[in-house]
């Protein structure tokens, strides 16, 4: 679980780095939006990870939700436009397959045991 | 049946009509059903005949008023491909379609029954199922289909008929074969609604259902022991039931309780709303890859725990039983109509019941009768009523313990030919052996050794089969007698132990949505086209990442609503996961490619390097 939430916080961090190094190097309105959008995805990904390093479900979720952003992002700009943050792209898909397994996601409380009956 | 407290069952000696009658169902409709089970000759009485002639057009034989069976069974001359088929309904021009549509809205007030779908039904299914389903009905427009209005045409030719003689009739068969005592229920409908009147798969001119009672004679007695009703999706032994299965089987005195689907007839064990599934038809190449895709998903990516194929379209089969009954102590009771092999309209006429829609896949077109196929073939559950519940392995209960023992004996006899055989076998082998050690060092005999040695290899193969041969009949004569005990001593059985899969209801935790949800799977499809519409004119330049982050966006706005929204989330996440693993490894398969082999040369350097610490 600290494997899981020191890779969200690595995500952060680089994200937040990354964007900050752009941000300071400028650019046009389009590249500065990016990077901003970066800084602020890394601040997310810190707050999501302090949950994630104490197991709330609220974390897994958010996390997810803010991979699948930050996925589309980063997918959009390879398929239709410059080039994507790679090193972005490989961290953030590598924390969803680390959250994805069930044992984690009982463990989150995001599904029930296995042996609970819903119906 | 295990327990030794045994069903009331009827004198062996008994009529067929008073064993049918014995047994016969009790059928429970839904509120809104306008078909019920009616004679055969009254629906040819109504009907006319008609022979489909591919390429050509098709040509009236009998006209409706002068069709009776005799005429029906009359042997007629047709070319290859052709096919004989009767309509309930002619065709409706828009006068008489709109007189017909109308006239329905007046019987169903006049019926007192109408059917409500009830909130959720549209958001069942999630935004894929309910686009293939839009997609499906697109499909009738390309498939050959039942004319609209037929529909309401038949509900009021029908009202008219039942008014004229008010009966439910069932055609009822008894057969035995190997033992077991069959009753067949047959019945026909003159129209099934299941797609105009149930949001179903399909409409076709005239029905077919059947519930099939097995029997046993004991002491003179017959007791039934299993009932099968025919059903969508399920075949072989997932069809019965034991009698004494309380948990599915519901009895009234003697006679089992049968929910049918609205519009579709299909029997179901319980009360409740049914997930059918349509096959989508699909070469077997792409089935086979879409499995192993679903296979993957599923336990590789723990994506799902339901076992559910892409390429298959969820439909709702409402079987709630809260309409007309029809059965002993209901308020509607039963005709019986003995039919046999030499009922004619069953055994000499292998045409369609109905209309031949010219549907490839059928769906629209009418059924053939009880004893064949749409294509002319006998149809398993008339001349394999075992088979068709997979009941030809299971021996009638009186009989279980005779075989069992007959078994028993046959292996023990057999283990003792093996107990002879096998010693035999190794001294035949140790001989070779020693024959052959005996060789070395003579290379003269080089010749005769090389054969000795083909054949010891050859009896060694015998000798390990023979071996495993009795190591296996070991462990099934133990079975055998373990069985064999039980079944003397009436001991405990699992009723339920043959079922593979089971038609359940659909939950009801799955049924649970509110009317914001509703609303959305009604309006969202249509919803999102337009959206995708408006792209490709306002940012054509845009149009591919704008579809993309719009069906994102329905999908997950969607799950909102759902309930689903962590599920699906992780869902689109997975799969946006997926693509990015191409998209870096095409980037960098160089780099990944290095980073591989490194790391694998890590892996065994580290794990040489502890072999030679240790």
């Amino acid at each position: 679980m600290t494997f899981v939430g020191l890779l969200i916080l690595a995500v952060g961090v680089y994200n937040i780095v990354d964007g900050v190094v752009g941000l300071v190097n400028g650019g046009d309105n389009s590249s500065l939006a990016a990077e901003a959008f970066e800084v602020g995805f890394g601040m997310l990904a810190i707050g999501i990870a302090y949950g994630a390093l104490r197991m709330r479900r609220w974390a897994w979720a958010a996390f997810m939700t803010l991979a699948l952003v930050g996925m589309t992002h980063q997918l959009l700009r390879n398929f239709f436009y410059d080039h994507p943050n790679y090193l972005s792209l490989a961290l953030t898909t590598l924390a969803v397959f680390a959250l994805t397994p069930l044992d984690i996601q009982i463990a989150f409380g995001v599904r029930p045991p296995r042996n609970v009956l819903l119906d | 049946m295990s327990s030794s407290i045994r069903p009331p069952g009827i004198q062996s000696t008994a009529s067929d009509v008073e064993i049918l009658r014995a047994f016969e169902p009790i059928v429970r409709y839904t509120q809104g059903e306008k078909f019920f089970p009616m004679d055969v000759e009254r629906y040819l009485l109504a009907s006319s005949l008609w022979l489909y002639v591919p390429d050509g057009l098709d040509e009236e034989v009998v006209a409706e008023g002068a069709l009776t069976v005799a005429g029906l069974v009359e042997r007629r001359e047709a070319p290859f491909g052709s096919l004989f088929y009767l309509r309930f309904i002619g065709q409706l021009d828009l006068q008489e379609s709109a007189k017909a549509l109308a006239g329905q809205r007046d019987l169903a007030k006049r019926q007192e029954s109408q059917f409500h779908a009830g909130v959720g039904r549209l958001a069942r299914g999630g935004l894929l199922p309910r686009l293939i389903d839009g997609l499906f009905s697109l499909s009738l427009v390309l498939r050959g289909t039942v004319p609209g209005a037929t529909a309401a045409a038949a509900a009021l030719k029908y009202a008219e008929l039942h008014e004229q003689d008010a009966q439910y009739v069932y055609h009822g068969r008894v057969t035995r074969q190997s033992g077991w005592t069959i009753c067949q229920y047959w019945f026909f409908f003159a129209y099934n609604p299941w797609r105009s009147g149930f949001h179903g798969v399909n409409d076709h001119e005239s029905d077919w259902e059947m519930v099939s009672v097995y029997l046993y004679e004991d002491a003179g007695q017959l007791v039934p022991e299993w009932v099968a009703y025919a059903s969508h999706d399920f075949h072989g032994a997932d069809l019965r039931r034991r009698w004494d299965d309380a948990q599915d089987l519901e009895l009234v005195g003697q006679h089992p309780v049968v929910y049918a689907g609205a519009g579709s007839h299909a029997s179901y064990f319980r009360a409740g709303e049914y997930q059918a599934e349509v096959p989508i038809p699909a070469p077997p190449q792409i089935k086979k890859l879409a499995a192993a895709l679903g296979g993957f998903w599923r336990t590789r990516l723990g994506q799902s725990e339901e076992k559910s194929s892409p390429l298959r379209i969820p439909f709702i089969d409402f079987a709630r039983g809260d309409g007309l009954a029809i059965g002993p102590e209901q308020p509607n009771e039963w005709t019986p109509n003995l039919i046999d092999e030499t009922t004619s309209w069953a055994s000499k006429y292998r045409g369609l019941w109905g209309l031949y829609a010219q549907d490839p896949i059928s769906g629209e077109n009418a059924p053939a009768g009880p004893m064949y196929e749409r294509d002319g073939s006998p149809r398993p559950s008339w001349f394999n009523p075992l088979g068709f519940a997979g009941l030809d392995k299971v021996p009638p209960p009186p009989s279980e313990v005779a075989v069992l023992e007959g078994e028993c004996r046959r292996l023990e006899t057999r283990q003792s030919e093996l107990d002879q055989l096998i010693p035999k076998e190794t001294s035949e082998l140790q001989k070779l052996g020693v024959r052959l050690q005996s060789m070395h060092g003579s290379p003269h005999l080089a010749t005769e050794a090389d054969r000795l040695e083909t054949q010891a290899a050859t009896l060694a193969t015998q000798l390990t089969a023979l071996r495993r041969e009795r190591s296996e009949n070991e462990a099934v004569l133990d079975g055998l007698q373990r069985q064999t005990e039980r079944r003397r001593a009436h001991g405990p059985d699992d009723a339920r132990a043959h079922i593979r899969h089971a038609a359940e209801p659909v939950a009801a935790s799955k049924m649970r949505f509110d009317r914001a949800a509703e609303l959305w799977a009604a309006i969202s499809i249509s919803l999102m086209l337009i959206g995708l519409a408006v792209l490709i004119l306002v940012a054509p330049g845009e149009v591919w990442a704008a579809i993309i982050v719009v069906v994102i966006g329905f999908i997950v706005g969607e799950s909102v609503l759902r309930g689903t929204f962590v599920r699906t989330v992780n869902r689109v996440a997975v799969i946006l996961a997926l693509v990015a693993i191409v998209v870096l490894f095409a980037h960098y398969w160089k780099l990944t490619l290095v980073a591989l082999l490194l790391a694998l040369a890590a892996f065994l350097l580290y794990q040489r390097l502890r072999e030679l610490r240790a």
